[in-house]
């Protein structure tokens, strides 16, 4: 399994990279009202409009810092949330720090299972990697469900393939 | 923008510091390094800098940085366009160089680009497209000059005239038919440039001014690191290769 790396406020976190389609500069994005802080946005993304979530609001509550190195991951996933429908193929941007590398699971000498928190239902296990801790983020869990049902309302219902 | 003297610690709120920082020299690559004056012990180990930790996490510092200017609206200009549709409209084209001209063959019929090897000429044949014969992998192919087929010869001795720098290889390639008939055929050109991925909107047609032999061969153009380079159509010039060798 295959991870790709980023830090939130000092710490590192990772994401499996089979959800990841592209990574981008931070580009600009407009704001949303009336929505959580940590979604930033809306951004252009290959001429589709998607939303943008702030991991540093998410996880710690302080924005990510502005630098070349913190980055919008493009995301995609098969959501099942709000209905009983089969699932709907949605696509996220997720701003991280330091996404500047890759790593491999299997590389791990040490792991800790997947939390369980309510109110962190995407926080997932633990791995030590090359004597580094890295703490992987469940994708699909990282917005709640209320939240992904109205933020894509009106995409076509398909399972990804 | 400017010119940085080399990647530099940036502070970073909250986060302990990189390794990098705590050894010295901090841009060790320049000093003792492959830059300098080689005298790293570590380069017993690595033997380049570029396979260094401590290379690798000063690069990473590099991206501890503002955004340059007009970086992130270039890139915003860039996803504004619609994703682009996916491969089909592509395809790949071997590139390589004769004289000062670049040409492309779609990929399908390269066999194998080789060293240039003995060629065994063939008395009375050819009149100036026939080179000869050589040898690839054990069998006798025709070796034929691209340059004569495409009107080019004067190019040559024109090219050839200034020794000095040596340049890329000269190489052959061995290219086949795709018609299945098996036929192969072996040409020299001055350079090749690898195998690159064209989609098929950016070829555009040859302008009217190009010579008549080499408009005959290639009806289109596309632009490649500021060259146009000729695609030459594969079926015609195998055809006629065939009808020469057969006269």
């Amino acid at each position: 399994m295959q991870l790709i790396t980023f830090t939130i406020d000092g710490q590192s976190f990772a994401i499996e990279s089979r959800y990841v389609i592209e990574v981008l500069p931070l580009v600009p994005h407009r704001q949303l009202p009336m929505l959580p802080d940590y979604v930033a946005g809306m951004f252009t993304y290959r001429g589709h409009l998607i939303p943008v979530v702030d991991l540093g609001i998410r996880l710690r509550g302080r924005p990510a810092t502005r630098r070349l190195s913190t980055r919008i991951i493009v995301v995609h996933f098969t959501s099942t949330a709000g209905d009983n429908a089969p699932g709907r193929a949605v696509r996220v941007g997720l701003v991280a720090e330091n996404v500047i590398a890759t790593c491999h699971a299997e590389e791990a000498d040490a792991s800790y299972p997947a939390l369980r928190l309510d109110n962190a239902p995407f926080l997932g296990g633990i791995l030590r990697v090359r004597q580094a801790t890295v703490h992987l983020l469940d994708v699909e869990r990282l917005l709640p469900p209320e939240i992904v049902s109205g933020l894509f309302p009106d995409e076509p219902r398909r399972a990804l393939p | 923008m400017t010119p940085d003297s080399g990647p530099r610690a940036f502070p970073v709120a909250g986060q302990p510091p990189l390794p990098i920082r705590t050894i010295p020299p901090p841009d060790c690559w320049r000093t003792i390094g492959v830059s300098g004056d080689r005298s790293c012990a570590e380069l017993e180990t690595f033997i380049h800098c570029r396979n260094c930790p401590v290379l690798a996490e000063a690069a990473r510092t590099f991206f501890d940085r503002p955004a340059p200017d007009g970086y992130l609206e270039n890139w915003t200009a860039i996803l504004d366009a619609p994703e682009a549709p996916a491969t089909t409209a592509a395809t790949s084209m071997l590139l390589f160089r004769l004289g000062r001209e670049w040409f492309a063959l779609p990929a399908e019929v390269l066999v194998e680009v080789t060293s240039l090897r003995p060629l065994h000429r063939i008395p009375h044949r050819g009149a100036g497209v026939l080179e000869g014969l050589v040898n690839i992998r054990g069998q006798l192919r025709l070796c034929v000059s691209l340059r004569g087929i495409l009107g080019l010869a004067d190019l040559r001795a024109s090219a050839s005239g200034g020794d000095g720098d040596p340049g890329p290889p000269a190489r052959l390639l061995v290219v086949e038919s795709r018609a299945g008939a098996a036929e192969m055929w072996v040409f020299a050109v001055d350079q090749v440039a690898g195998v690159q991925r064209v989609e098929r909107g950016a070829l555009r047609s040859v302008p009217s001014t190009v010579s008549q032999s080499a408009a005959r061969y290639s009806q289109t153009l596309f632009d490649w690191q500021g060259q146009a380079v000729g695609v030459l159509d594969d079926e015609r010039l195998f055809a006629d290769l065939r009808g020469m060798m057969a006269s």
